[in-house]
């Protein structure tokens, strides 16, 4: 393999992803088991984001590495973004055009607007700024992001590497802004559905273990459990993000059962967790609305038709629709903390679907928007007849 | 007077109805169906003729009243049902809920749509007589691609999902997947090792999805089948609900509606003075966009008219073909029928695809004289440009000449440049005996009227290349190349004059001559004998260029061109003989250097040769260019000994009207070589293909190819040894990728029109290029580039849209993503900064 060819870098990527993700896991049992040899009185700090974070006071005063712990996330995701980069870069030259042709090079891209997405909202969500066992939050969230990143590159080093050329369609400048615009938005929503479902997660092992100091009412307990097996159909990514972010929070909220203040850290992030993810949405839905107007625009220089229904657009602006509704639903229906939340949590089901399902939906076996579709074809000469053939 | 007028308005804001979320859904339900109803009682009344239109009228009329009482005397209450958000977001998510169920039934083509009554048809087939007709079988059509995504749809979510399907076995056999797998890893390493990780990789990863697909599609096939009944209910729904045509729907229509009354309402809702707040700005523009966006695309609706002109070069037209299949003329539609214009005319200049250059480098094993891949897989395919290394055959650097440590390229071909268009121009140059490839005493000569290359040949002796000589239909010269010994002897062959001859006639039977050759020459007799037979061969004519014309009486005779026999270029030579046998029967024969299947000869055992002489036909001026053996060049006329003269490598001789004999080169052992060159000034539309010069770097160096694209790509073979020391034999060729869509594909359009009410002739008003992504304008029309045919370079497709509405929506999604950005990114900030500031 070239040292500088895309396909080296990528792989580079995922290593440096899924070491972070490890570095994180490990972080965060020292997080939880070093307290556990402390005394704990609490303060309260507040986020940029508004949110109120109680913590133990003793806490604060860790040991250094634990406090920097979140920032080497940061660093690792910062490393991350720029071989991520470079790889694109590389694939441009490998290619001779902005690599969103096939999926082995559009998801890449979309993981690069991941990292950059994590980067920018680690400032705008404050994450740095939170002292204490209550940052285990944060280090969860990168953490897991990182692992989920790391995965989804081990996914795409098994798909068919070739290039291809543009088809004629696809040669205009609006292909990159389009495109980049939408793997922004879509990595942002994925992020907002992430800390939803940590949020929720969180408040399901609450409500179970501390059941008489944090009511929780049974249906949504139910509601919860239920959510996490809605992924599995989805094999083992399904697996990872539903049972296995159910099962971490789990693990995480045993440990801190252990602790003086118990769980009492995440109260602060349930106060703020509707600013929060609004903070998330704020970020992801101005660059959906780009990425929708973009693809009409784009649509109507190359077949002078703003708007085909066809079924990629109909399924982008099913996930637009989705967060519109959000917006409106949260303006003047005041559908604010966890009604608002769990639309966000399904919009991520959304962009989902148009992501990566659309090519089974019925509406798209004729759809104009095919482009990065496989050609499957097996190696005859070198294997045997298949089953009827 | 306040008080109380404060009191009339809380009065009337106590009496609004208040829309909920469930009163909002049903209210939008209602309307929808409602719309539904008024829209088939209007289309029925339409319709319908005579006394059965009347009742779909009357009903009509009373469907409307209600909604008009409801807007007159319940005035407030339709007011506020627009005005409330909760219904403005109630038909949001409706209209969300209605595009859901858009993408999860396959959607009827919307330019080729079910005719009426076409699936009430199919589904009652069965009670019918007769051929299936023309509704129904497209209704039919429609159905096998709604089947056949709705089951692959279900398949998916479900058995490929592992939740299975109810009463339906899937039998995809992951296990033999995994067989095929497992006996196809161990073959990609060798494969890796030779083309690189990624075209392994590939092979890998499209092969295992291949096996599973067809697996997975042979299913999908059976559960189309198993489950026809399902499918065939679910069409039928579908069709009466219009979820196969849900975007074309009436019900669909009215939610846009109530969007657009909302959106207004909510916009424009506080006075005038609540707009000019900075932030509000975001939000006015915005919404104030999203109406533009809904009232444009209901003029589209109305008034649009799309189609394709399918025009090939140099042709005009000025109607183009809607999707219904109907004509229409480039004139511009109002909202209520044609206008009376004068339809403008569009013509085709000039049409191109530009297919990608690929290199194909293709490991081959050669036994004995056949050749064959040493691979058994699809070539890997090179897309390139200048710079781009490709290394291939990683071996251990132990092997290798350079040494090293590591594994290393034993090929590597690097990408010096690439012409995108160009042509190639051969030369002759000196060569050694020994060399490989050279041509025994050969001259390059070209001919030139003007500065315009006229012909270029090589030429050589007759005896070595009877054909390889200089022929010009202009002036009626010859010029050949032949060897003397000296000056003097060139001189004696100029003066002996050139004999007469059109060329030489053989008799044969079966594969054996017969007879003597004969000359070709009118009058020329001979006699032959076959077994018991004696014939008498008589040459009757001669013609450079054979053109038969048939007579009334059936035969066939040559009609000539009138040109003089000097000045024609030989096509189609031929001579015509006549053969009389012992009894006195006669045939004659045209007998053509080219395979003819001319009528059943009489005497079918005599069979004729021919061969045309380029050289001793009728000329008016031959001239000889004599090599000598010291490379010495002379050149004269024949018949005019005294004009020997002395003759340069590059030297020139004028041979009248303008036309110019020059000499680029004349050598007892020469090599052809060619040399590629851009093409200057050439446009997209110049047919030029593509070049590339690569430089090949082996153990036993590196070499340098220039290969010019062609449609098959013309290979050129090369050996080094790889690693081990293993002779490897590579094919290297540059050839146009027309498995793939064009490269770009562009037409010149011109745009005519009469000049007046009086005139005939057409005047060109405008012309432009259109390309995929950059379509032109004239006169409300859009053309953009869409189609083309490999097999018919002429034709182009071309997308014509007429669409008034596509400005006005243009300019709302612009003020939508403003709108947007100003109330997500500018107004935080800005109210952020003033609100510290504040603080």
């Amino acid at each position: 393999m070239e040292t500088f060819s895309y396909r080296s870098l990528i792989t580079l990527t995922m290593y440096l992803s899924a070491t972070g993700g490890g570095l994180g896991l490990l972080l965060l049992l020292g997080r939880f088991l070093l307290p556990l040899f402390r005394g704990s009185s609490v303060q309260t700090l507040q986020t940029n984001s508004g949110m109120q974070v109680d913590l133990p006071a003793s806490d604060s005063s860790g040991p250094r590495w634990l406090q920097r712990g979140s920032w080497v996330l940061l660093l690792m995701m910062t490393v991350s973004l720029l071989v991520n980069s470079l790889a694109m870069g590389a694939r441009y030259v490998e290619v001779q055009h902005w690599p969103a042709q096939t999926m082995y090079e559009v998801i890449p891209l979309g993981v690069a607007s991941g990292f950059f997405a994590g980067i920018l909202l680690y400032f705008v969500l404050g994450l740095g700024q939170i002292q204490g066992i209550a940052r285990a939050f944060t280090e969860v969230f990168m953490t897991l992001k990182l692992i989920a990143y790391a995965a989804i590159f081990l996914y795409v080093l098994n798909l068919d590497p070739t290039g291809r050329p543009l088809p004629p369609a696809l040669q205009s400048y609006w292909f990159p802004v389009h495109i980049t615009a939408y793997m922004i938005g879509y990595f942002t929503m994925f992020i907002g559905t992430l800390a939803v479902w940590l949020l929720f997660c969180f408040r399901f092992w609450r409500g179970l273990l501390q059941r008489g100091d944090y009511p929780v009412p049974t249906k949504e307990l139910l509601a919860i459990f239920g959510f996490s097996l809605i992924t599995v159909p989805f094999g083992q990514y399904g697996w990872l993000m539903g049972p296995g972010v159910l099962a971490l929070t789990g693990v995480l909220a045993g440990l801190s059962l252990m602790l003086p203040n118990k769980l009492s850290w995440f109260d602060g992030w349930e106060t703020g967790a509707d600013t929060f993810t609004w903070k998330i949405f704020l970020v992801g839905f101005p660059f959906l609305t780009a990425g929708l107007i973009m693809g009409a625009l784009w649509a109507q220089e190359a077949w002078a038709i703003y708007w085909g229904w066809d079924s990629k657009e109909v399924s982008a602006l099913i996930s637009w629709v989705f967060y519109a509704v959000y917006l409106h639903l949260r303006y003047v229906a005041g559908w604010k903390g966890r009604k608002g939340m769990w639309i966000l949590l399904v919009g991520g089901f959304s962009v989902y679907i148009t992501f990566q399902l659309f090519g089974y939906l019925p509406a798209s076996q004729s759809s104009l928007h095919r482009y990065t579709d496989m050609e499957n074809v097996p190696t005859e000469g070198l294997m045997g007849a298949g089953p009827g053939g | 007077m306040q008080p109380q007028h404060a009191t009339a308005k809380d009065k009337a804001k106590r009496s609004r109805f208040r829309w909920s979320f469930p009163k909002a859904m049903l209210g939008i339900l209602f309307l929808a169906l409602w719309t539904e109803v008024m829209v088939t009682l209007a289309t029925k009344a339409n319709v319908e003729t005579g006394s059965s239109k009347w009742p779909y009228a009357i009903g009509f009329f009373f469907s409307v009243l209600p909604l008009l009482a409801l807007a007159v005397y319940r005035w407030p209450l339709v007011f506020s049902f627009f005005r409330s958000v909760k219904v403005g977001v109630t038909n949001l998510i409706f209209i969300g809920l209605a595009a859901i169920l858009g993408v999860l039934f396959h959607q009827e083509d919307p330019n080729f749509p079910i005719p009426k009554g076409g699936v009430e048809q199919l589904a009652e087939w069965e009670s019918q007589e007769g051929p299936w007709s023309y509704e129904a079988r497209m209704a039919y059509r429609n159905y096998l691609d709604f089947r056949g995504a709705q089951a692959t749809f279900v398949y998916h979510m479900l058995e490929g999902r592992g939740l299975g399907l109810l009463g339906f076995d899937a039998s995809v056999d992951y296990q033999f997947v995994d067989t095929q797998m497992e006996e196809l890893r161990p073959k990609l390493p060798p494969i890796e090792r030779r083309y690189g990780e990624e075209f392994a990789k590939s092979l890998e990863a499209s092969s295992e999805r291949g096996w599973l697909t067809r697996q997975e599609n042979a299913d999908i096939k059976r559960l189309e089948t198993a489950w026809d009944d399902t499918w065939f209910t679910l069409f039928v729904w579908a069709d009466r609900l219009d979820l196969i045509r849900t975007y074309k729907a009436d019900w669909f229509a009215s939610l846009w509606v109530i969007l657009l009354f909302g959106v207004f309402s909510n916009t424009f809702r506080g006075g005038w003075r609540r707009l000019l707040r900075p932030n509000k700005w975001g939000f006015v523009i915005t919404h104030a966009g999203v109406i533009l966006v809904i009232l444009g695309g209901f003029h589209s609706r109305l008034t649009e008219r799309r189609g394709m002109l399918n025009i090939r070069r140099g042709e005009s037209k000025a109607v183009f073909q809607l999707y219904s299949g109907k004509k229409h003329a480039f004139v511009r539609p109002g909202l209520f029928g044609e206008t009376e214009e004068t339809p403008f005319v569009v013509r085709l200049d000039g049409f191109r695809a530009d297919y990608h250059d690929v290199l194909d480098v293709v490991y081959v094993k050669q036994e004995g004289d056949s050749f064959e891949r040493e691979f058994a897989v699809r070539n890997p395919v090179h897309r390139i440009y200048e710079g781009k290394v490709l290394r291939f055959d990683y071996g251990d650097s132990k092997d290798h000449p350079e040494g090293g440590g590591g594994k290393r390229p034993f090929l590597q071909i690097e990408v010096l440049e690439y012409l995108p268009q160009c042509e190639e121009e051969f030369f002759l140059r000196e060569a050694s005996e020994e060399e490989e490839g050279t041509i025994p005493v050969v001259a390059h000569a070209k001919l030139f009227q003007e500065e315009v290359l006229l012909q270029e040949t090589l030429m050589q002796p007759l005896a070595i290349h009877p054909r390889a000589l200089l022929l010009d239909e202009r002036t009626g010269a010859r010029i050949r190349l032949r060897v003397a010994p000296d000056e003097e002897a060139a001189r004696r062959t100029l003066a002996k004059p050139v004999e007469l001859n059109f060329g030489h006639v053989r008799a044969m039977v079966g594969d054996s001559p017969v007879g003597p050759m004969m000359q070709a020459v009118p009058g020329e007799e001979t006699k032959l004998e076959v077994r018991d037979q004696v014939y008498r061969v008589t040459i009757k004519d001669a013609v450079p260029d054979l053109r038969l014309r048939t007579l009334a009486d059936g035969r066939a005779v040559h009609d000539p061109s009138g040109v003089p026999m000097e000045l024609l270029i030989p096509v189609n030579p031929a001579v015509l003989v006549s053969i009389e046998n012992q009894a006195g029967e006669v045939e004659e024969r045209w007998v053509l250097e080219k395979d003819f299947h001319g009528p059943e000869p009489k005497f079918a055992e005599l069979e004729f040769r021919f061969l045309w002489d380029w050289w001793a036909f009728p000329a008016k001026t031959r001239y000889l260019l004599f090599l000598l053996p010291d490379g010495n060049l002379r050149f004269g006329e024949v018949g005019k000994p005294e004009s020997l003269q002395p003759f340069a490598q590059d030297g020139e001789f004028e041979l009248g009207d303008g036309v110019r004999f020059q000499l680029a080169g004349a050598f007892s052992y020469g090599k052809v070589e060619t040399k590629v060159k851009v093409v200057e000034g050439a446009d997209f539309f110049h047919p030029a293909p593509g070049a590339v010069r690569i430089r090949t770097t082996t153990p036993e160096g590196q070499q340098e190819m220039t290969l010019v694209a062609t449609e098959k790509g013309d290979a050129r073979p090369l050996r080094y040894t790889g690693p081990g020391g293993e002779t490897r034999l590579v094919s290297i060729s540059f050839r146009l990728d027309q498995n793939e869509l064009p490269k770009e594909w562009r037409s010149k359009l011109s745009f005519l029109e009469a000049p007046g009410a009086d005139g005939h002739e057409l005047k060109e008003r405008y012309s432009g290029e259109i390309r995929v992504n950059d379509y032109l304008y004239y006169k409300g029309y859009r053309f953009f580039q869409t189609n083309a045919d490999a097999n018919d370079p002429d034709y182009s497709g071309v997308g014509v849209v007429y669409d008034p509405g596509i400005e006005a929506v243009l300019t709302g999604l612009y003020m939508v993503a403003g709108g947007t950005m100003i109330a997500f990114l500018i107004n935080p900030l800005v109210f952020r900064n003033r609100r510290r500031r504040t603080a």
